[in-house]
């Protein structure tokens, strides 16, 4: 049950404590560690997170969308429905339970990738219809959701088109509906606008951010384009890198604004 | 929040896979071209096998002493011995004969013809010789030859006489017999000057030529004891036909076992069956080069295809779905491309082959229904072409199920 913003603080959705994530780099020939000592997300937060190239940017996200398996975690907690009740998934990650981890990812995160993500061989609302199915939730609220979020986002003419007819703005603003269908409480994105004009992107990022706050869902945005994180009021953290002999060390830090 | 849903979504894993053919379509078409290309020559190939061994096999069956396996010199059977015989699956018509000089008779017509020395052949109900005709019943009813009705112009219903000769010391005795013609047998089914009689009157025949008396005709002889025990009698010889001709060379291997002198057509029948097995043989190592040669194609475009659709995979395992269920999204679209070929295939098949037939008619001494495709055998060629394109799909299957979803992230 979500809390009222006027009587108390927003729940809390995400909470990570002393996760370290550990791989090899067949390309630099030297291990990468990840270290992330404290995240916490609450209900509507925006997280931008920048770093260089090679930096772990994919790492993170690949541990916030429950898709690595660290080597070491303090805590791990996520809230299902938003409310701020904490589901502890270190037993699930530790045990590796894939299927486990698949069905949460599939209602409680969205995903918009820096080329959409979407299937070619449906139209967009195919593929919000589908996001809806595969995260297991009843189709009516689903379509009544997704059809509400495509008319803000001014793409519902667009509903009936494959993605190959759009132009990149549009895929994008497609994809940002296909990650929203499901009602996500954390929606991640990467590099969501890196290949759109700056013009667009500012429409895009713009969608993004009124979406998420227009559905409650925390938003976590991995870019390298600073400026635009913070024109739209992201709280910035860098990953920075320090290299050893043998080893990368990658650390989350907080970015003053 | 429900628990996690483990079982596979077979239905939605087939849409996309289906929608994914559907929006690739034109390879999608030549794929299921590709898949009638190899299979319609398989299929034709093999009505012409079926249709050619059919043929023969017909052109024996519709010969009945095809199956018929007689005795060369008269024995000693005992009832015990036709009884035994008569339990085999693969007799299909068995009556006891009469010695053979006991079975030879004179037959006189109402006009005073004589037909010299017929030979009486013993019948009963379900006589391969007499398909279609009437079975002579009781001591009265004749079926003759088409030779023996053109000797004596004897035609169905006329009467006649039999002429029994017996010699009893230095007497030779003759009695006579009114019987009438039931039917007249075709002369390409029997060529000879015979007669068929119920197995009864030939049985009779016999016991007075052997100086027994008969009371149901009213013949003089000497009297049987009625505590006689009839399966001490034995029989000289008798009328044998397989239940198939399939089952005619085991049968008279067991006669020949068994000391027993017989002749068949077995060798025909072999010779027959030794061209089947080797057209079969044939149709089968084509069948199974091309069935490899269809696997490995389609295996081999799935399995490419897997690295084109990378992305799209990884997309779906970010939205929830699992390694297992997408494993099977290359197998489902095997089935579906090898199933619409494979469908295709055997209607085309269905078309073509009146054309065929009218082709091959006349051809190189072929005749007939030269090609024959059953549907049945159509339906089951198509279901297991449409199998195979599910294993085709294995190896692809394999490659979806070991990409990790994090490959749909970006690389940094």
């Amino acid at each position: 049950m979500d809390r009222d913003p006027d009587t108390g603080p927003p729940p809390a959705v995400l909470r990570l404590r002393d996760v370290v994530v550990s791989r090899h780099d067949p390309v630099a020939g030297r291990a990468f560690r990840l270290e992330v000592d404290r995240l916490d997300l609450v209900r509507g937060d925006r997280l931008g997170i920048v770093g260089q190239s090679g930096s772990g940017k994919t790492t993170l996200l690949a541990l916030l969308g429950l898709l690595g398996w660290p080597d070491r975690i303090g805590a791990f907690d996520l809230s299902p429905d938003g409310d701020g009740r904490m589901l502890d998934l270190g037993p699930p990650i530790r045990d590796r339970q894939a299927g486990v981890l698949a069905a949460i990812r599939s209602r409680v995160l969205g995903f918009v990738l820096q080329e959409g993500g979407l299937l070619p061989w449906l139209t967009v609302g195919e593929n919000a219809r589908l996001a809806v199915e595969l995260a297991g939730q009843r189709m009516v609220p689903g379509l009544t959701r997704t059809r509400a979020i495509a008319a803000e986002m001014g793409i519902d003419g667009l509903l009936h088109r494959y993605p190959a007819t759009l132009s990149g703005g549009q895929r994008q603003r497609a994809a940002v509906l296909r990650a929203l269908a499901t009602g996500p409480r954390i929606l991640l994105a990467d590099e969501p606008t890196a290949a759109l004009d700056p013009e667009t992107s500012e429409d895009v990022m713009g969608a993004i951010v009124r979406q998420a706050a227009d559905t409650g869902a925390a938003l976590i945005v991995v870019s390298h384009q600073v400026a635009l994180l913070q024109a739209h009021g992201f709280a910035l953290r860098r990953l920075v890198v320090e290299r050893a002999a043998h080893e990368t060390r990658a650390t989350l830090q907080a970015v003053a604004a | 929040m429900r628990g996690p849903r483990l079982r596979p979504r077979l239905g939605v894993v087939a849409r996309l896979a289906w929608r994914d053919l559907r929006h690739g379509w034109p390879v999608t078409l030549c794929l299921v071209v590709a898949v009638i290309a190899a299979l319609l020559p398989l299929l034709l190939l093999y009505g012409l096998r079926n249709g050619i061994v059919t043929n023969l096999i017909d052109d024996l069956r519709s010969d009945p002493r095809i199956t018929e396996i007689q005795l060369v010199r008269d024995e000693q059977l005992s009832q015990d011995w036709f009884d035994a015989l008569a339990q085999d699956p693969r007799v299909g018509f068995l009556l006891p004969r009469a010695r053979y000089l006991a079975a030879s008779v004179r037959l006189r017509s109402a006009e005073g013809r004589d037909i010299l020395e017929p030979r009486m052949i013993p019948s009963a109900a379900g006589d391969p010789l007499l398909a279609g005709l009437p079975v002579p019943q009781g001591l009265t009813q004749i079926v003759i030859t088409e030779r023996v009705a053109i000797e004596g112009v004897l035609a169905p219903g006329d009467s006649a006489e039999l002429i029994v000769l017996r010699q009893v010391g230095d007497e030779r005795q003759s009695l006579r017999s009114a019987v009438q013609v039931l039917a007249v047998l075709p002369r390409d089914m029997l060529q000879t000057d015979d007669i068929l009689v119920d197995s009864a009157l030939e049985s009779a025949i016999e016991r007075w030529r052997e100086g027994f008396a008969v009371p149901e005709l009213g013949w003089e002889g000497v009297r049987e004891d009625g505590a006689t025990d009839a399966s001490a009698r034995s029989y000289a010889s008798f009328r044998l036909y397989a239940a198939d001709l399939r089952a005619v060379p085991g049968l008279r291997d067991s006669l020949l076992a068994q000391g027993l002198d017989v002749e068949t057509r077995a060798e025909d029948i072999e010779a027959t069956l030794a061209i089947e097995a080797g057209l079969g043989w044939v149709f089968a190592a084509v069948s199974v080069l091309t069935a490899v040669g269809f696997v490995l194609t389609l295996g081999l475009h799935l399995a490419a295809g897997v690295i084109e659709k990378v992305g799209e995979i990884t997309l779906l395992r970010l939205l929830g779905m699992g390694s297992g269920e997408l494993a099977l999204f290359p197998s489902l679209q095997g089935v579906m491309i090898a199933g619409a070929g494979g469908v295709a295939a055997a209607l085309l098949a269905v078309a073509v082959q009146p054309p065929v037939n009218r082709w091959l008619d006349g051809l190189g001494g072929l005749e007939g229904q030269v090609s024959r495709l059953p549907l049945p055998d159509l339906a089951l060629a198509a279901l297991v072409v449409a199998l195979a394109g599910g294993v085709s799909g294995i190896v692809a299957g394999a490659r979806v199920a070991g990409i990790e979803p994090v490959r749909g992230l970006r690389n940094d």
